[in-house]
């Protein structure tokens, strides 16, 4: 049975070049400065290396998985899912919640998501409307929270 | 500052008698708690104009009621969906989603309200006898002490709450590394801010809470029909019978609430420490005592009892230092503090030589918020759970919308919505790939105070690393800090021996 695999060093890899990151934006600064950076750093280093060492091990013994997305991405259906959940939330956050305002961010992104999940479209289309009132209800209605204007509308005059 | 019995009694009374602040207080917090991202500290935020039309006593009472309502809260989520509506609650799903997996998430629940109830209503009772005294005790931790703590506090979770210590404990310096960006505390200048200006004053907590735990969760959910397990008994609703059974079990635990409660009160009283330190101290302390250790992490029910009830004797901890020596333990009783000073409420010994109702008066509200919680809540259990039955394709697009929404409400950025989506990505990849969320989350929160705690060290020593050694309490706390990382190892060699003996 394969224990470890290439999926299993993307956090360590991605943690190591943010290090390498910190410790570049604070070399200008004095040394009492970097304290943090180089004893985090420091550390991580320690870590990844002994990580390091366990990884050889299990190459040596035949129980490591070279193939990338064994554990991240196994399934196609499922992968598929996830990408176009991604994408329709950055959609949401960066143009609808913007453009049209929160209720029509509510109402987008819960109708794709269910959608994309497979439901049809009539019990979507009931499961938005409801979350959108109910969302409406707690955090406008409720909370009065104070959501940006939506330019979209505002242009167009009708907020 | 000497111990009025009278003045706690009529405190204890007053506070009853504003049942009708108290009861709207409690749904409130609890909804509000029960959603990730929404603090203690932003719900009393958000709800603080409410309270300043009022009287001190009604609005102090009205915002205990609200502060421990919504620790109690955070329990819920971590319970049904695998996401703590709280940092001190993250402690609390590594056994509470085995059990709603189970079928058993009507017990999970009622075992978390009994367990946060006795432990709030005990640590109330011996914070209004001992103020004094515990007031104290904050005075004995200095920053050597801290810092030692708080990497004292990684290091267990590193150690209990993943399979492999060593990615538990780089799941943890990665938290510690994310936490320390932003503003350099001296300098003021920014560091590994990728230039970005919303993470000058440094990385956001409640959009990292929301993408580790709500975002990424979201997109492992899919995979499955519901939360229930297939083959997991069928979800029913749970008989009175059944959960006054549940509420037996619990009280049968009584010890454990008792001194894992007292634990989280002591550690609540440390300034920084927190509830989610002393959630997974208390989690560990319940594995090892317990006579069956191999089955936390697997939904044993003293895995839920025990940090719960440590999470809310922090509840209670963390009012200590700002009432006796006017020093906030936390963010929530920084606020509480805004809302003391906007009343003209003295601080420290002076708030009980000038005003003592109101002194015991905030600590007895929180004993009728406890009350009323449990009335309200108990009955609940039966409704809630149900939760697990919910199939996925609608459960998860409603947690990514409604969590994202409440990443946006902290700090009114967008750009935090964007930020919790890309931890959600980073929480995906440590779930799948066997890092540990919580110790990355812990990491965060600590990162911080942890380095606000050892640039103080250095600064006080004129940059000597020795100085970290320089104090009894701190040399203990290294000591176990070395035991806790080698535990495992010595388990290890033990079960080795044991095994090679004929």
């Amino acid at each position: 049975m394969k224990r470890g695999g290439i999926d299993d060093l993307v956090l360590p890899g991605g943690a190591l070049a943010y290090a390498g990151y910190y410790l570049y934006s604070v070399k200008e600064f004095p040394l009492e400065a970097q304290f943090t950076g180089l004893g985090l750093s420091g550390l991580l280093l320690v870590l990844c290396l002994i990580f390091a060492f366990g990884v050889v091990r299990q190459i040596s013994r035949g129980e490591f998985e070279f193939r990338p997305g064994t554990k991240l991405a196994s399934d196609g259906v499922l992968n598929r899912q996830r990408v176009l959940l991604f994408l329709t939330t950055a959609i949401g956050i960066l143009f609808v919640f913007q453009a049209f305002g929160f209720a029509a961010l509510l109402f987008f992104q819960v109708l794709c998501c269910t959608l994309i999940l497979g439901v049809t479209l009539k019990r979507a289309m009931v499961s938005a409307v409801s979350c959108t009132l109910v969302g409406y209800l707690f955090f406008k209605i409720a909370i009065g929270v104070r959501f940006p204007e939506p330019y979209i509308l505002t242009l167009l005059g009708v907020n | 500052m000497d111990v009025d019995i009278a003045v706690i009694l009529s405190a204890i009374m007053d506070s009853f008698s504003y049942w009708w602040i108290v009861v709207p207080g409690v749904i409130v917090g609890i909804v509000m708690g029960a959603i990730p991202g929404f603090a203690a500290h932003n719900t009393i935020i958000i709800l603080l104009p409410l309270t300043l039309s009022m009287e001190v006593e009604p609005a102090m009472v009205f915002m205990m009621s609200l502060y421990c309502a919504s620790h109690f809260g955070g329990g819920i989520p971590s319970i049904l969906m695998n996401i703590p509506g709280t940092g001190g609650a993250a402690a609390t799903t590594l056994d509470g989603y085995p059990m709603t997996q189970q079928g058993k998430g009507t017990q999970a629940l009622v075992l978390s309200f009994v367990a946060s109830t006795l432990s709030g209503l005990l640590t109330t009772m011996v914070t209004l006898l001992s103020i004094t005294f515990l007031a104290k005790a904050a005075f004995q931790v200095q920053s050597v002490e801290m810092v030692v703590i708080m990497l004292f506090g990684i290091a267990l979770i590193a150690v209990i709450a993943a399979e492999d210590i060593i990615k538990g404990l780089i799941a943890g310096v990665v938290g510690l590394l994310l936490g320390s960006m932003g503003a350099d505390h001296i300098y003021a200048a920014p560091r590994g801010t990728f230039g970005l200006l919303q993470l000058f004053d440094g990385l956001p907590l409640v959009p990292a809470l929301v993408g580790l735990f709500a975002v990424s969760e979201a997109l492992i959910m899919i995979e499955q029909k519901a939360i229930q397990k297939e083959g997991a008994p069928v979800n029913r609703l749970t008989s009175w019978g059944e959960i006054f059974s549940d509420v037996a079990f619990a009280l049968k635990r009584w010890w454990l609430i008792v001194w894992t409660g007292l634990l989280g009160l002591v550690i609540g009283i440390l300034p920084g420490a927190g509830a989610s330190i002393a959630a997974f101290v208390a989690y560990q302390q319940a594995r090892m005592f317990s006579k069956e250790p191999e089955k936390f992490g697997k939904g044993h029910p003293e895995g839920v009892l025990a940090p719960e009830a440590a999470n809310n004797g922090v509840t209670t901890g963390t009012i200590v230092p700002l009432l006796a020596i006017g020093i906030p333990g936390g963010s929530t009783a920084a606020v509480m503090m805004v809302v003391l000073q906007y009343h003209g409420v003295p601080f420290g010994p002076r708030l009980f030589v000038e005003s003592p109702s109101v002194a015991y008066g905030v600590i007895a509200a929180m004993l009728a918020a406890y009350v009323f919680m449990a009335i309200l809540t108990i009955p609940l259990t039966r409704y809630m759970s149900r939760v697990a039955v919910v199939p996925t394709v609608f459960l998860a697009p409603i947690i990514i919308t409604f969590t994202l929404i409440g990443a946006y409400v902290a700090r009114g950025m967008v750009f935090d919505m964007g930020l919790a989506l890309v931890f959600g990505v980073i929480g995906y990849i440590a779930r799948k790939t066997g890092y540990n969320v919580p110790a990355i989350l812990i990491g965060v929160i600590l990162g911080p105070m942890l380095e606000r705690s050892f640039m103080l060290v250095m600064r006080l020593s004129g940059n000597d690393l020795g100085h970290l050694f320089s104090s009894t309490l701190g040399n203990i706390l290294w000591g176990m800090l070395v035991l806790t990382l080698l535990s495992p190892l010595l388990r290890k060699f033990g079960l080795g021996r044991r095994k090679s003996k004929p």
